[in-house]
């Protein structure tokens, strides 16, 4: 323990005082985040408006968590919902269930359901954070919990996060 | 006797009373803390400055604490000391004590009041006036003083040394030592 | 009337220490941030300066819970000493000279045993600490309290002989005394350096900062003496210690560094050139607990009583002999 280190200590810890501090002051700065975060789940549509699930339910049976929960239906020849034979009815996922692992989106043949990056899913009751289809959609900005929030105060939903760039996978999701 | 008085003679009695009487070691050590803040108290009524600061600093603040470590740490404080072996020995100390006290007032009764804003030589028992009578006058009592000071801490040391005794051989393990000595001859 | 006043200056010195200390948790945890490169709390009240009105508040309004195995009048007695010596300490630092705040002294106190005084509220301090461990009624929280007690007493005792030194050639135990023989002579820091060093490392250990925070080793104590207790009771000793920090880095410029006197001609302005090298000695000690890591505790004990005390007998004897030389105090 020599006089050397310890001033060599003292040194570093000045150098320190003089720094730019690496803290992000979320909310008031949007947190980095890499393209592949594990973030909210995306059902994403083909460029032509078609919806990609085709209601196989392989992601609920590749889910460890047992979170998501699918009900498929026939496809309306005339007005079809999705690009197959069926589409899912009812796609429901349980946000306190999920693990937010990803194997879903590797389960899905059609490319469907993707995780994006949206973080900000807390909410209060219980009922309100098993999302159906309406709030995984590509088309919907924002947690439930950030689109109530939207909606009351009249303001639109804004995200914390900036991501470099969108991952392919995530067709037609944009994050101003 | 002015209230002065009297409060600090009825404090220094109530804590001696309290050092010896409560139940709770730790308790009487407190009691006892108080007895010698309360004579510092005193002391420093006498215009004796020094010898308050320091009743304060050596007694309160360092003969205390390691008693009361002493206390902590060997016995179990709140434990009832027991069947008392020594029965009579209770009263025997109260009269013995008041006989004491009676002798006290006896010496006492002929010395007036003292009065301890007069003459005040020591320049109110500070350090720089009694630094020259200790280490002037007295010089040969302050280095007995030491020198008994010093026996007693020796003494307290050596009595924690450890004991160093000798490893305990097995006989067979000395028995085989031997055959081998033998043998190496 | 004397007395009126002083009481009255009594209370004005508590308000502003214990105002310091509120605050004071407030820059040490900026400080501590910024040397770790992070922000402090910044969220309550700009910058952060609401944070410790918050924490006031938490702490008055937390339960106040009592271990059913401690001993209830020790266990309440044991932060009230703790907190009352930590405050009496700061009573005679003179901090300007005489009649210099609209006529009144910046002194509670005039001692002219004002060293006795400081050794007598250091060692009186201790006493919480080890009664706490002892009435919190667990095992673990004694011996907490205890080895915290056995520390502090080694470093008192290196503390209280470093000053040995100074007073000699100073000639007064007055800490007035001692700033004006600075402003005189010259800094005590250079005449008497190696016990200044010796006494700012024990003024460390006494305020139980890193590298010698013993007294409250987190990872190897939990609280120490401290961990039964909650509440306003916690809320006591962790003023004590801050008050600790605050008297001695107060105490050391004005025993070794010419107190309120301004350095090298500058002009004299009462409270300013104290409170600037009291500011020092704030930074300084928060950058070595930033800094080093705690050393064991043997280790410390073996410091204390093997390297400090020697040293400061050594430097004392050595001083003595110089002041005789030269016939009396200078």
């Amino acid at each position: 323990m020599s006089v050397y280190s310890l001033a060599k200590a003292l040194g570093i810890t000045l150098k320190h005082m003089f720094s730019k501090p690496v803290t992000i002051p979320y909310p008031s700065a949007p947190v980095p985040l890499k393209p592949r975060f594990h973030g909210r789940h995306v059902l994403t549509r083909h460029p032509d408006g078609l919806e990609k699930c085709i209601g196989c339910s392989l992601c609920a049976a590749a889910c460890p968590a047992y979170a998501i929960y699918v009900e498929p239906a026939e496809n309306d020849p005339e007005n079809p919902v999705s690009a197959g034979e069926r589409y899912a009815k009812v796609y429901e996922i349980n946000m306190l269930r999920c693990i937010f692992c990803g194997l879903c989106e590797e389960a899905c043949p059609t490319g469907a359901i993707v995780l994006g990056n949206e973080f900000e899913l807390a909410d209060y009751v219980y009922a309100d954070l098993v999302y159906g289809k309406e709030d995984l959609l590509v088309d919907t900005v924002g947690s439930k919990a950030q689109r109530r929030e939207a909606e009351q105060t009249g303001k639109p939903v804004k995200l914390g996060f900036e991501v470099p760039y969108v991952r392919p996978e995530l067709e037609g999701v944009k994050y101003e | 006797m002015s209230a002065f008085d009297l409060l600090m003679g009825v404090l220094l009695i109530a804590s001696a009373l309290a050092a010896v009487t409560l139940k709770n070691a730790v308790h009487a050590g407190l009691a006892l803390v108080a007895n010698f803040l309360s004579l510092a108290v005193v002391y420093f009524a006498l215009e004796a400055q020094f010898l308050g600061w320091i009743q304060i600093i050596v007694y309160a603040g360092a003969v205390m604490v390691l008693f009361l470590f002493v206390i902590m740490l060997l016995f179990d404080a709140k434990a009832d000391v027991g069947l008392d072996r020594l029965p009579w020995m209770r009263p025997l100390a109260a009269a013995l004590a008041a006989a004491f006290f009676l002798a006290l007032a006896y010496a006492f009764s002929g010395v007036g009041p003292v009065n301890p804003l007069a003459d005040v030589k020591l320049g109110g028992g500070l350090p720089k006036a009694l630094g020259g009578l200790l280490y002037g006058n007295w010089l040969y009592t302050v280095l007995l003083v030491a020198a008994l000071l010093f026996a007693a801490t020796v003494a307290a040391v050596s009595l924690v040394q450890p004991q160093i005794r000798k490893a305990r051989v097995k006989p067979q393990v000395l028995e085989r030592d031997r055959e081998l000595e033998e043998v190496g001859k | 009337m004397i007395y009126l006043i002083a009481a009255l200056k009594g209370l004005v010195l508590i308000l502003l220490l214990l105002f310091t200390f509120a605050y004071l948790t407030w820059g040490m945890r900026r400080g501590l941030a910024r040397f770790q490169i992070r922000l402090g709390p910044n969220r309550v009240g700009p910058l952060g300066l609401l944070q410790p009105i918050a924490d006031a508040v938490k702490a008055i309004f937390k339960e106040d819970i009592s271990v059913a195995n401690a001993d209830k009048f020790v266990y309440w007695l044991a932060p009230l000493i703790s907190f009352t010596f930590a405050l009496a300490a700061f009573a005679i630092i003179p901090l300007g000279p005489k009649g210099s705040i609209f006529g009144i002294d910046p002194w509670v106190a005039d001692l002219n045993v004002g060293i006795l005084y400081l050794f007598a509220a250091a060692e009186l301090a201790t006493y919480g600490i080890f009664l706490s461990g002892w009435a919190s009624g667990s095992k673990y929280s004694l011996l907490g309290g205890l080895r915290s007690a056995a520390g502090l007493v080694g470093y008192e005792l290196a503390l209280g002989v470093a000053l040995l030194g100074p007073v000699l050639m100073v000639g007064s135990l007055n800490l007035r005394d001692i700033v004006d023989w600075q402003a005189q002579h010259g800094w005590l820091a250079l005449w008497q350096l190696p016990v200044f060093i010796v006494y700012f490392i024990a003024a460390l250990a006494e305020m139980g900062r890193t590298p010698f925070d013993f007294v409250e080793a987190e990872q190897e104590l939990v609280g120490g003496f401290s961990t039964e207790y909650n509440s306003m009771k916690f809320v006591s000793f962790y003023m004590a210690e801050l008050l600790h920090w605050i008297t001695a880095s107060a105490l050391i410029p004005t025993l070794f560094m010419a107190g309120w006197h301004a350095p090298f001609g500058l002009p004299e302005i009462p409270i300013l050139w104290l409170f600037i090298k009291w500011l020092v000695f704030i930074f300084i000690v928060m950058w070595i607990w930033a800094s080093w890591f705690r050393t064991r505790y043997d280790v410390l004990i073996r410091f204390a009583w093997g390297v400090l005390f020697p040293v400061a007998l050594a430097w004392f004897l050595l001083t003595a002999y110089w002041v005789a030389s030269r016939g009396g105090a200078a």
